[in-house]
């Protein structure tokens, strides 16, 4: 029998531990409802002590659970890698930061390029844009820079509908095609 | 729920130290040599035969070893989780060595699926790393692994040590699935899961193949890791036990000066 062997209430050994059975000792652990609500419900099971156990980990889990959710939803915005860039071209948007990201598809038939500066237009993945956003860069493009492809841009905005970049990065999609495409009966690569 | 309570069967068969050692008799070697066949198949397969993929080229093949390399390092979290709560219920000791020896292979395999996809992001995305979602809760995965190694190993208490080691474990799992829905969660660089369901599109059978391979190789190796892990931990103990239960003999350096 521990019951003196109260070292550390952090790890409610106590209560965990495999002390005796009378409330008497769920009572020192410092959580005192629960664990008369612990001693109360376990009866005349057996072995007490594995319920009670069990007993916790759920009651502390759906904490943890739940406290997690809330930290998750206050983060919310914060957890994005990047904006949607029909919310950056919706009235009233204001991003969190100078310097930001969006993220979209290359326009097709938009990219122009003169020297190391390119412009593009910036599509939403999903939904409609108000109006156009320009993306102007300069500097070397990601070897996956294409239009009709997924890009994430960094940088800031110049006016409403221009957004000055200085990194791109590119976003795949998660389908992959081998170059040899046995399925058309065609053997040539396709590129 | 007979799938459960049948699994249940089974852990309280194996929690018998000399059944699992009967079990592990022929379930080592047989995880052992499938691991080797399958990832030497593999990784031929995949290196070599395989055609290059449309948009990525070549550094498609980085897939063939990053995938099954993040399944393997959930699966040996989830399994410490498991084992875990198996060890700390219901007090079962061999659970407890179980989920140890799954630590540090699944440290590994984080690592390596962190410096894969590193090696992947820099020709596809154009950066080695980024902050998003699913990249920094793997990350945290690798940490969490770390810290479960370190109470081991600082805990002297064999007792306390499992105990502890057994709480973050499972606070730890709940970073499982945040890793496996943070591409659906929020917008990532990462793009989402390409097996979603059977028999979704994304992957024809000529890139699908070496993927397969390598996930039934590198699960085969986790599950060697994790018998030879428990085999070499049982051993010790035996020693410890061994050692302490011997009558004491004094030498020398014991009698004060």
């Amino acid at each position: 029998m521990r019951v003196g062997n109260v070292t550390s209430p952090l790890l409610l050994r106590h209560s965990f531990d495999s002390g005796p059975r009378s409330s008497a000792v769920a009572l020192t652990c410092g959580f005192q409802p629960a664990c008369y609500l612990v001693c109360m419900t376990e009866a005349r099971i057996t072995p007490p002590n594995r319920n009670r156990r069990l007993l916790w980990i759920g009651i502390l889990g759906a904490l943890l659970v739940a406290g997690l959710f809330l930290v998750f939803q206050a983060l919310n915005e914060n957890t994005q890698f990047f904006e949607n860039p029909s919310d950056v071209v919706a009235e009233g948007f204001e991003s969190r930061s100078d310097v930001f990201k969006i993220g979209g598809l290359v326009k097709d038939d938009t990219v122009v390029t003169q020297g190391l500066t390119t412009r593009f237009l910036i599509d939403d993945f999903e939904r409609d844009m108000a109006h156009d956003l320009h993306v102007t860069y300069t500097g070397a493009l990601p070897d996956l820079f294409r239009e009709g492809q997924g890009v994430v841009v960094s940088g800031r905005l110049t006016s409403p509908t221009h957004f000055q970049a200085v990194e791109v990065l590119a976003k795949h999609d998660e389908n992959y095609q081998p170059v040899i495409d046995y399925r058309d009966g065609e053997k040539a690569p396709r590129s | 729920m007979n799938i459960l309570s049948n699994i249940g069967k089974l852990i309280s068969y194996l929690a018998n130290p000399t059944r699992f050692l009967r079990f592990s008799r022929f379930a080592t070697p047989i995880s052992g040599w499938s691991a080797l066949v399958l990832i030497s198949v593999g990784l031929i397969i995949s290196l070599f035969i395989s055609p290059p993929a449309v948009e990525h080229g070549q550094a498609v093949r980085i897939m063939y070893v990053h995938v099954p390399a993040a399944w393997c390092a959930m699966a040996a979290y989830t399994g410490i989780a498991i084992a875990s709560l198996v060890s700390f219920v219901w007090r079962h000791n061999l659970a407890d060595l179980v989920a140890k020896s799954l630590a540090l292979p699944g440290a590994a395999f984080t690592f390596l699926a962190l410096v894969t996809g590193s090696l992947w992001g820099r020709p596809a995305w154009g950066t080695w790393w980024q902050w998003d979602g699913r990249m920094t809760s793997v990350l945290v995965l690798l940490f969490i692994y770390i810290g479960y190694m370190a109470i081991w190993n600082i805990v002297s208490d064999r007792r306390q040590a499992a105990r502890l080691a057994a709480i973050l474990a499972m606070v730890g799992w709940l970073n499982i699935p945040i890793i496996k829905f943070s591409v659906n969660w929020w917008n990532t660089l990462h793009q989402p899961a390409t097996i979603s369901e059977p028999g979704a599109p994304g992957l024809p059978l000529e890139l699908l193949t070496p993927l397969l391979l390598m996930f039934l190789g590198y699960t085969a190796l986790l599950a060697w890791f994790a018998l030879r892990g428990t085999e070499a931990e049982l051993a010790t103990l035996k020693r410890q036990r061994k050692a302490q239960s011997a009558p004491a003999k004094i030498t020398i350096e014991d009698v004060p000066s």
